[in-house]
């Protein structure tokens, strides 16, 4: 549940994914859903930022990318993949305002800074 | 190990109580207290719960576990459990609601960047008004839900353990009532 003594297998993850080109992520270990859903992530991350109205989407029900209560190795891995395309104007930060969320806890259970989101922007209310 | 007892059947069960203290739980190598079951309206003395024999109403039986917490709720958060959470009545609650649902646009949890002891007491008070149940679960406050179900996922099961609780007792009241009768048959 908590997010403390976190291992430095999930910042590895992140910092070897900032700088190749090739996807390094080691799925094996999770269960078949979960595998499909990183394999998903490793697509679209791929195509980042264009398919940030995805993660977006994805993040609107989730805390984390694979659900559960845990930060995983995908969520270091995609924000590796997202983190240069993370400094919002207002206007993205309310429209993309689950990523803000989620990248912003995420670099917080890392441990790294990846961006400084502006945390005030009032955004109106979503309707399903 | 302290005892914290909860009456199931409360108008405003003390859920808030048993949340946090699943949260203490959480925290430590061994458990900190144990949460039981009462299948009644009061533990007694128009209290809702009872923390090692001492009788309490809902949210004094949660400002006594939070003597035993590390971490202290957010004041603003925490008042709003305490009182207008608890509201029966929905046009009272959803500005609260729409509080929270603002609140949670960017950010994951009340305390920070991982549960805390405000997301139990405000997810507590919530879990038990069953005039928000439906609002907070539906997805009409698409923050609200997404925190809920975490929530529910880190901490709720303390919830139906009561549940589950109240069922066993009921079954072995039933069991033993039926053993009466054919005794007396």
């Amino acid at each position: 549940m908590r997010v403390r003594n976190m291992s430095s297998q999930l910042c590895e993850v992140f910092k070897k994914n900032l700088s190749l080109k090739e996807p390094v992520l080691d799925i094996s270990k999770l269960q078949d859903v979960q595998q499909a859903q990183a394999r998903q992530w490793i697509t679209l991350s791929g195509r980042f930022p264009g398919t940030f109205t995805e993660l977006n989407d994805t993040l609107r029900e989730t805390t984390f990318l694979l659900g559960g209560t845990q930060v995983s190795d995908v969520d270091a891995f995609v924000l590796a993949k997202a983190s240069p395309f993370l400094q919002f104007d207002t206007q993205k930060t309310i429209e993309f305002r689950h990523v803000v969320r989620w990248a912003d806890l995420v670099q917080h259970a890392l441990g790294v800074d990846v961006f400084k989101p502006d945390l005030t922007v009032e955004a109106p209310r979503e309707v399903k | 190990m302290p005892v914290l007892v909860v009456a199931g059947k409360a108008q405003t069960p003390a859920y808030g109580a048993a949340v946090l203290a699943s949260y203490i739980n959480a925290g430590n190598p061994s458990a900190v207290f144990e949460v039981k079951a009462v299948d009644a309206a009061e533990v007694g003395e128009g209290k809702v719960a009872s923390l090692d024999g001492k009788n309490l109403a809902a949210n004094e039986a949660a400002d006594a576990l939070l003597q035993s917490c590390k971490e202290k709720p957010v004041a603003e958060w925490k008042d709003l459990a305490f009182g207008t959470l608890q509201t029966r009545n929905f046009k009272e609650v959803a500005p609260a609601l729409e509080k929270i649902e603002s609140y949670l646009n960017y950010h994951s949890f009340f305390d920070g960047y991982q549960v805390g002891p405000t997301d139990a007491l405000v997810w507590g008070a919530l879990r038990g008004n069953g005039v928000v149940g439906n609002a907070c679960k539906s997805g009409a406050y698409i923050n609200l839900a997404r925190w809920y179900k975490f929530v529910d996922q880190a901490l709720g099961s303390v919830i139906q353990d009561i549940a589950d609780q109240l069922k066993d007792a009921k079954q072995k009241e039933k069991a033993a009532s039926s053993k009466k009768k054919e005794s007396q048959a």
